[in-house]
Parts: C-alpha cells; sequence; structure tokens
C-alpha cells in the first residue's frame, strides 16, 4: 500500500489551512505572535551581531591597511595646525574653531579615502576581493565609516585638547562634531566617487581637493547644500546675549541646521547610488 | 556537481570580441584550459568568476543561474586570478583571516580553516611573516590557501605556475591535482606542460572559440603520424625557425635535432615521431591560422 501512487498523492499535498490557526493569520492569538515577535527579535540580534562582528574585521582591517602613515600624518598635522592657529590667536571662538576644523579634517578625510579603490586596483587585489561573496557596496561602505570614525575620533580628540587653551565659554561640542562627522563622510564618498575615475591616490586626492576647494570658496553661497555650513553664532551675537534678556550659550539655529544636514544627507544619497553604479562598471578595470 | 557554459560570448565596449558561442560543461576533475596568450581565456575566467558579464550566453553552476543569484555562487567559488595582488601589510595568516571573514567564516571555524589550509600549503613556517617578504613560489601557495578558503566545490586558477621555479611549479601542480579529485578546477594556462601533468580533460581556446574539448590523450592524436624529427647543422636553425610547425630545435652529441609538425616530412631523413601534448598544440595552431 505504501508503494502505490495513490498513497504518495495523499502524502504530497499540503494539507489545508485551518481557519484562524493563529500562526497562519499572522498573529491572530496573543499567545501565538509573542514567539514569533520573539523569534523576529532574535534573528534582529543575531543580524546584529554578525553585522557587528564583520564590520569590526572590517574595521581593523581597513584601518591596518590604509591608515598607517596617514594617521600618524593626521594626528602631526593636528597637532601643527591647531597648535599654530589656537598659538597666534587665529581662534577665539567655536564658530572659527569649526571653520578651521572644517578645512583640516575634510583633507584628512581626503587623505584616508583616496586611496580605497586606487590602492586595490594598484596592487591587483581586487579581483580576489570582489570574486568573495560579498556586497561591494557594503564593503566600501563600511570601509567609509570605518575612516569617517577614524576622523570623528582625531576630531574629538584635537577639538578637546585645544578648546583648553582657548578663550571662549560657551559650548556646542555636540553640534560641531555631527557636522563635522556627517561632513567628513560626504566628504569620503566624494573622493571614493572621485577615486573610480583615477586610477591614483594622489590624482584621486588632488582633484577631490580642487571640486572641495570650489565648493568652499565659490560655490557654498549658491543653493542648499552646504558641506561646509557654519550654524554657530558670531562672537558679538553671543556676547550681545549674555547681556541680553537670557545667560548662558545662545542655541544655534535648530531648523536650518537640521535642514541642511538633510539636503546634505540628500545629496550623499545620491552620490552613493551613482557610486555603487559605478562599482557595478568595474569589470572594465580587470581586462 | 556541475558547471554548464553555454552560447558564452563576450564583446568589449571597442567592439573587440574576446570569446564567441563558448559551451562546455563540466563536471569534479580537473579541466585544463589551454590557448596561447590573447585567446580569451582570462575573460572567460572572469566571467565564470562573475567579475565579467557575457555580453550573451548562459553560466548555470550547480543549477544556479549567474544571473539569477550570483552571491550563491560566489560562495562556492574560489579564485586565483594570473595577476595575484596581495596585502603586503599583512602576514600570510591575517591575510587568510580576512578573506575568511569576507567569505563568512567567523571564530573558532575560520581559525580552524586558516591554520588548515596554511598546514596544506606548507606556510606553516612563515605564516606570521608579512606577505611582502614572500617568495613569488610562496605567494602563489598563499594564493591557492585563499582559493581554498570555505572549502568551495569551484576553484578557478588562472595561470597559476608563471613565473615559478621548476619545484615551485611541481608543487602548485601536485596541489592543484589533489584539490581536482574532490571539487572541480579549472586551470587556464599557455604552459602544455601543466595540463599534460594534471588534467583529465582539456579544452583549446583559440580566438575566443573553444577549439577543441577532450581528454588529452584524444589531444595528442590529432598529431599522430604528423610530428617529425630530424638532424641538421646549426646554421639550419635559422631557416626552420621561420617555419610553421617548429616545435623544438636541442642540441645533442649528433648535432642538431629539429622537431616540426607537418601533414608530410620537412626532410626526407625525418623520421616520424610520437606526439606529445605540446605537437598537438602546435598543430592546432597551424590548422587554426591556416583557416584564419
Amino acid at each position: 500500500m505504501n508503494g502505490s501512487p495513490e498513497w504518495k498523492a495523499t502524502e504530497a499535498e499540503p494539507l489545508p489551512a485551518l481557519p484562524n490557526t493563529p500562526r497562519r493569520q499572522g498573529g491572530a492569538g496573543r499567545g501565538a505572535s509573542i514567539p514569533r515577535f520573539l523569534r523576529m527579535v532574535g534573528q534582529g540580534v543575531v543580524w546584529c551581531v554578525q553585522e557587528t562582528a564583520y564590520w569590526h574585521r572590517l574595521f581593523w582591517y581597513t584601518s591596518r591597511r590604509f591608515l598607517r602613515a596617514e594617521l600618524l600624518l593626521a594626528l602631526v598635522g593636528a597637532a601643527v595646525f591647531f597648535g599654530t592657529i589656537v598659538a597666534q590667536d587665529l581662534v577665539r571662538d567655536q564658530r572659527t574653531m569649526l571653520d578651521q576644523s572644517y578645512l583640516f579634517f575634510s583633507v584628512v578625510m581626503v587623505l584616508f579615502a583616496m586611496n580605497l579603490i586606487p590602492k586595490e586596483r594598484e596592487e591587483e587585489t581586487l579581483e580576489i576581493l570582489w570574486s568573495q561573496p560579498i556586497n561591494r557596496n557594503k564593503m566600501v561602505v563600511l570601509q567609509l565609516l570605518t575612516l569617517t570614525l577614524w576622523t570623528f575620533l582625531l576630531s574629538l580628540l584635537t577639538i578637546t585638547a585645544f578648546s583648553q587653551f582657548m578663550a571662549y565659554d560657551e559650548q556646542y561640542g555636540f553640534p560641531m562634531l555631527l557636522l563635522l562627522v556627517t561632513t567628513a563622510f560626504a566628504v569620503g564618498v566624494i573622493t571614493v566617487l572621485v577615486s573610480t575615475f583615477c586610477r591614483q591616490g594622489i590624482a584621486t586626492g588632488l582633484v577631490t581637493l580642487l571640486i572641495l576647494g570650489i565648493h568652499y570658496f565659490w560655490l557654498r553661497q549658491l543653493g542648499p547644500i552646504e558641506l561646509f555650513y557654519n550654524p554657530l553664532p558670531l562672537p558679538e551675537e553671543v556676547f550681545r546675549q549674555s547681556i541680553g534678556q537670557s545667560f548662558g550659550p545662545k542655541t544655534p539655529p535648530t531648523i536650518s541646521y537640521w535642514a541642511n544636514r538633510i539636503f546634505v544627507a540628500v545629496l550623499v544619497g545620491f552620490l552613493l547610488d551613482y557610486l555603487f553604479r559605478r562599482l557595478r562598471r568595474t569589470a572594465e578595470w580587470f581586462t | 556537481m556541475d558547471v554548464v557554459c553555454s552560447h558564452i560570448r563576450k564583446v568589449y565596449p571597442d567592439g573587440k570580441e574576446a570569446l564567441s558561442d563558448v559551451t562546455f560543461t563540466l563536471q569534479t576533475g580537473l579541466f585544463g584550459l589551454l590557448g596561447p596568450n590573447g585567446a580569451g581565456k582570462t575573460t572567460l575566467m572572469e566571467i565564470l568568476t562573475l567579475l565579467l558579464e557575457p555580453t550573451s550566453g548562459q553560466l548555470v553552476v550547480d543549477g544556479v543561474d549567474s544571473r539569477r543569484d550570483p552571491m550563491a555562487i560566489r560562495r562556492r567559488l574560489g579564485y586565483l586570478p594570473q595577476f595575484f595582488g596581495f596585502f603586503p601589510e599583512l602576514t600570510a595568516r591575517e591575510f587568510l583571516e580576512y578573506l575568511g571573514v569576507l567569505r563568512g567564516l567567523r571564530g573558532r571555524e575560520k581559525r580552524g580553516m586558516v591554520q588548515d589550509l596554511i598546514e596544506k600549503v606548507r606556510l606553516t613556517h612563515v605564516q606570521n611573516k608579512r606577505l611582502k617578504t614572500f617568495s613569488g613560489g610562496m605567494l602563489r601557495r598563499v594564493g591557492i590557501a585563499q582559493a581554498m578558503l570555505g572549502n568551495p566545490s569551484l576553484i578557478i586558477v588562472d595561470e597559476p605556475t608563471a613565473g615559478l621555479d621548476p619545484e615551485e611549479r611541481v608543487n602548485v601542480r601536485n596541489l592543484l591535482f589533489e584539490l581536482g579529485q574532490e571539487r572541480i578546477v579549472i586551470l587556464s594556462t599557455h604552459i602544455v606542460k601543466d595540463i599534460e601533468e594534471t588534467c583529465s580533460r582539456m579544452a583549446l581556446l583559440l580566438h575566443g572559440r573553444i577549439c577543441f574539448d577532450g581528454t588529452p590523450t584524444a589531444f595528442v592524436s590529432a598529431a599522430k603520424g604528423e610530428t617529425w624529427e630530424f638532424y641538421g647543422e646549426p646554421e639550419e636553425v635559422e631557416l626552420f625557425r621561420n617555419q610553421a610547425g617548429l616545435v623544438s630545435v636541442r642540441e645533442d652529441p649528433q648535432g642538431v635535432c629539429f622537431r616540426i609538425v607537418a601533414p608530410t616530412p620537412p626532410r626526407p631523413d625525418a623520421v616520424r615521431v610520437r606526439p606529445n601534448l605540446e605537437d598537438a598544440y602546435v598543430r592546432f595552431l597551424q590548422k587554426e591560422g591556416a583557416a584564419a
């Protein structure tokens, strides 16, 4: 009987769905939905742990591969640059400090990111990397995040260290760092995008600096997308406010602050989309 | 496990047709892909490793279409490119661990596999040295180890013995032979000896087309009865050098020995000899040259 075709056909047919079965109805019963919810949470936690572990390894390898002399150079450069401007009393308030930090950390980010793809191309490691079962977009973004994190740590260290020597008491640490980090990430994306056109890291760096220079010196007032946006108040405003109605630090204009960052995020989104499309067409690089 | 390549064609943006209608099916074993420089071997390798997209045609690995799920194929794939770049600042162990992470290996599994591979390619004594201090042969072995990470069922190696000294060449060949016992290994080379020593099946790629697909024995039989040897004077070397079908010239106590592949004896005193893979290769090149 077991070997007969009728028996096999009966076995292969799926069982009819029972009405109001909690598992099939997407959690009609509270008792059934909780395990499913917990399962989803569990899966989410496992995913987060795996992704964190992946990024953790990638973080260290990216740091070792791309930030050896560069990190040292950035540290020495930060000490010399900020030491000089503080010693010459060129930075009297956080607004000026943010302007100078934009300049310095943009250059640092370009220095960090300019070899991300050219170095792999030059050393012919790109073929091996991209034949691995990895999403190359995700990999590039995680590498960029790694470089941004280093820039953030460096800016945190520098600003904290040099704040001690400056003659201002208003504190806009958080907005300042957020502006620096988001701008650094955007600069990193621009650098990597440029590097898909230039074969060499140095050329990538120079072209990116040229683009950023044009934006910084000429085009920043033209549109809403301003990478080097500085909402911090001028010292006179702070002074006027402190002898007026309220004491304490003046808050930066919140709406324009977030609006600017949203515009920058949109710009980064477009640039990343274009970068991903460029990365899909990298096959020609190998031949 | 099988690899089905059907009617693969690749035309580059500049209009150059690198591959035209390449079709073959592979099963477990070592498959040699032979062809002169510029025949389209590297293009085919890059299509098989999904680095390049074919202009038309289909690649199916273990029932998975490359266009539908490339990631699933990459998980089954190990690749050693012709120009194997390495990360000079990493040690051999770190390099393998890094690629292990990218392949999705974690924790103990990754460490165990890296250790096994280091032992397998006999690099235990230098595993903690930086790759920039390695010789060409050692780097090739690291390359083979990375291709074996994650125990892939398809390994593709492009010119693995190019630039190696004879001892390293033998080592690499033996290693590839071992790998071919339980998985598909595609060995692309222009070195005939590599195919002769290791492969149970081979194909000849000329001008982007598969001109032969079969066993090395069947390949050799193409030059049967058409391989000749004769002794001549040293002055004749220049004369025969320009003749199509000249396989080798060697000097021994009796004089200068010429080996030539030709349908008719090149000289009345020429003796018919047993052909080898190299003779058959020259015969095919000759035929294709005439056809072109």
